[in-house]
């Protein structure tokens, strides 16, 4: 076969192969290390967590010609880790291990810093690591920190299930009517995770302090450990729900999580109050808006038939500490993805593009220059 | 009844029914004891409902679409049309019209469907509207089933899955869920070496790199070199594995996660880093031990209110200074890292 109809025949195929886009995310120039929520592992690799619908995984570049199940939206030398800890354990735990995966990713690839994405609980986990990597190393390892959904300042789920609220008979069964039978496994704890989880030390009677309160106090937003702390907060009311997250508002505990105060005025597990009206998309099914920023809100924007975009907010203040955010972090619905807990990773059914999403992420982090 | 209402009571129903069956299975165990699972029984999953019924497709009305709707569709086209043989980029073009038919059009985007489909695609809307209607049919499943699916067996709930997929989809389901099934076969692949009897861990670990290279055919080396770090931390936590590592010396141990790690492809300069880290892991858990026994023996035989000041001093012979602080605030909550059991190759 001559050159040119060589070259003819492989760029016919080529385009028979991957779809065409209008614009790839730029790469970042540090790898995008992922942080799953509590649960979150089920099968290989936590592709499950960090998919589509269809078990894709979010940051699997087209990098190779012919491979079409990967992300057509990023770039083809896009890097990424997905690291996995214990399902249900509290975040001393799971940072930890976090951590500890984190030093063995840098080993095998050679990088010197990374940028952090955190769903949930990740979000917590996340910042003891980034402490943890800053004492190893020392120096500012984590350079974007970006929760997603994260229960920083407590959960009132949390607190409904600990306390055995209408609907609930069993912390452990209801923990496994979310996640599915993996808290029943070895090395789990599910009763220190769901005490991570809300915010005041839930017993002084059993020798431990717990809860978001005390966490953040040893493990802060601090730009000493993560260069910019940066939050993605969701909610959503109604039928749109993930099924599980509809029954438990609908039926058991509506969290009434959009008002501000500096305790858990309302004692529903979480820093802050609420407004009085519950059915105001101020919870996505789990956590509170008064409890997910950390540092600047992002912005996430839809784009349809082209790359989404994501862009930094600041006119709802910066929650440098976490245990004392300004009222607007605590009230503002702006910039809010109007989505529940679990749509933003790969849990089906639902309609959000996850591709898209963690590609327009890419695209803002490597944009900003990390 | 209109095909809407009679969705509607359908999932109102099963929602009612997964909320009793929640309540009523629920067992008092809180606080008590280890969790264990309950005892696994035989679990019905309903049947598929049938797709939208052909009348209710005939009475979707076309309407006229806006310059916006054709300026989406060339977006469309431009992305999709090489690719459109693939039945999971239909599913992923239906998905991305929806999203902007639900943004659009709130109150009537699926009347929408049809003309945005013709528009797009003519000579393949007949095929699409019926693979949205299946989509919509697998999706309402997967919302009734939620609860019983929680409830089975990871193996259980894979064979439900596929089987609402077959029977959907036919045998496109394993087109569209391609990846997912190729994950599945690694899963499968990863508990056969741990249990294999008579293997090396080299020996396991080959086993397990034979099957990437069956499943991703071409691209495995490329999946290898993206995934390494992931694969690695899988097959060394089996634990057939971690039991292996765990009766080696150090040096023995060390020199066999080196061979392992070269085995799925690290190059000298990342063999290097990570026998690096080893070493400075070994040390620091060396030291954690000693920290544990000391710390087990003031509790055991220094007066309470001596405790805290002796501790104090301990953590600063073993730790730096900001080290110690991590130390003493993990153990206020609860947590102790060195006092658990090792897990070789990931700490």
């Amino acid at each position: 076969m001559n050159k040119g109809l060589f070259l003819a025949a492989t760029l016919a195929t080529c385009c028979m192969v991957a779809p065409a886009t209008a614009r790839d995310a730029n790469k970042t120039l540090y790898p995008i290390v992922f942080a799953h929520g509590m649960a979150g592992f089920n099968d290989i690799l936590g592709y499950d967590y960090w998919g589509d619908d269809y078990g894709v995984f979010v940051l699997d570049p087209c990098d190779e010609w012919g491979e079409y199940y990967c992300n057509h939206d990023i770039n083809a030398g896009q890097k990424s880790f997905v690291a996995s800890v214990t399902p249900f354990q509290s975040s001393e735990v799971r940072g930890y291990e976090l951590y500890q995966d984190i030093l063995g990713y840098m080993a095998s690839s050679g990088a010197q810093s990374i940028n952090l994405v955190g769903h949930s609980q990740g979000g917590l986990d996340l910042r003891k690591a980034a402490k943890l990597l800053h004492t190893n190393k020392g120096r500012n390892v984590v350079k974007y920190g970006v929760s997603i959904s994260s229960p920083h300042r407590g959960s009132p789920i949390a607190k409904h299930v600990w306390n055995l609220g209408p609907g609930v008979q069993s912390v452990v069964a209801a923990l496994a009517e979310f996640y599915g039978d993996i808290v029943y496994g070895s090395g789990n704890d599910a009763y220190g995770g769901l005490k991570q989880l809300i915010h005041d030390d839930i017993s002084s009677s059993d020798g431990v302090i717990t809860g978001t309160k005390a966490f953040n106090t040893s493990y802060p937003a601090s730009t000493t450990y993560i260069a910019r702390p940066r939050s993605f907060l969701t909610a959503q009311q109604g039928s749109s729900m993930n099924p599980a997250l509809y029954i438990v508002n609908e039926y058991f505990h509506n969290p009434d999580a959009d008002g501000y105060a500096t305790t858990d005025a309302n004692g529903d597990g979480a820093l802050g109050t609420g407004n009085g009206n519950p059915s105001d998309t101020d919870d996505d099914g789990l956590v509170g808006l008064n409890s997910q920023q950390m540092g600047y809100r992002l912005q996430w924007s839809e784009c349809y038939g082209c790359l989404d975009y994501v862009y930094e907010r600041t006119d709802t203040g910066y929650v440098s500490n976490l245990n004392a955010p300004p009222s607007i972090a605590m009230t503002s619905k702006k910039w809010v993805i109007n989505q529940d807990h679990l749509d933003v990773v790969g849990v089906p059914p639902d309609t959000f593009d996850e591709m898209e999403f963690y590609a327009a992420l890419t695209d803002y982090i490597a944009d900003n220059g990390y | 009844m209109n095909p809407r209402r009679l969705r509607a009571t359908v999932l109102a129903l099963a929602l009612t029914i997964a909320l009793a069956a929640w309540i009523w299975t629920a067992q008092p165990d809180h606080r008590v004891g280890a969790a264990t699972p309950p005892p696994s029984a035989p679990v019905a999953v309903l049947p598929l409902p049938n797709p939208e019924p052909e009348q209710a497709r005939e009475a979707v009305q076309a309407v006229a679409l806006s310059e916006d709707d054709h300026a989406f569709l060339q977006q469309l086209r431009i992305r999709f049309a090489p690719v459109m043989g693939s039945q999971h980029a239909r599913i992923r073009l239906l998905e991305q019209l929806i999203a902007y038919l639900k943004a659009h059009y709130p109150d009537g985007w699926e009347a929408q469907l049809r003309a945005m489909l013709n528009a797009l695609f003519p000579e393949l809307a007949e095929a699409l509207l019926a693979q949205f209607h299946k989509l919509q049919s697998y999706t309402a499943w997967l919302e009734l089933q939620r609860s019983t699916l929680q409830g089975l067996s990871p193996q259980q709930r894979r064979q439900a899955l596929w089987a609402a997929r077959l029977s959907a989809f036919g045998n496109d389901a394993e087109e569209i869920w391609a990846a997912e099934r190729r994950s599945e076969r690694l899963v499968d692949a990863l508990a056969a070496v741990d249990t294999a009897t008579g293997l090396t861990a080299q020996e396991k670990l080959g086993a397990y790199l034979a099957a990437i290279h069956d499943n991703y055919g071409d691209h495995a080396d490329r999946f290898l070199e993206q995934r390494q770090t992931e694969i690695m931390n899988r097959f060394i936590s089996l634990e057939t594995v971690q039991a292996e590592l765990q009766a080696l010396p150090d040096a023995q141990r060390n020199a066999l996660l080196g061979e392992l790690r070269a085995q799925l492809g690290m190059g000298p300069e990342a063999l290097q880093r990570w026998s690096s880290l080893d070493q400075s892991r070994d040390q620091t858990w060396a030291s954690g031990q000693r920290y544990m026994q000391e710390r087990a023996r003031i509790l055991a035989e220094r007066p309470r209110e001596q405790q805290e000041a002796e501790l104090r001093e301990l953590r600063s012979r073993h730790f730096s200074e900001e080290d110690a602080a991590i130390i003493r605030d993990e153990e206020a909550a609860g947590f102790y890292r060195y006092g658990r059991s090792r897990r070789i190759g990931r700490e």
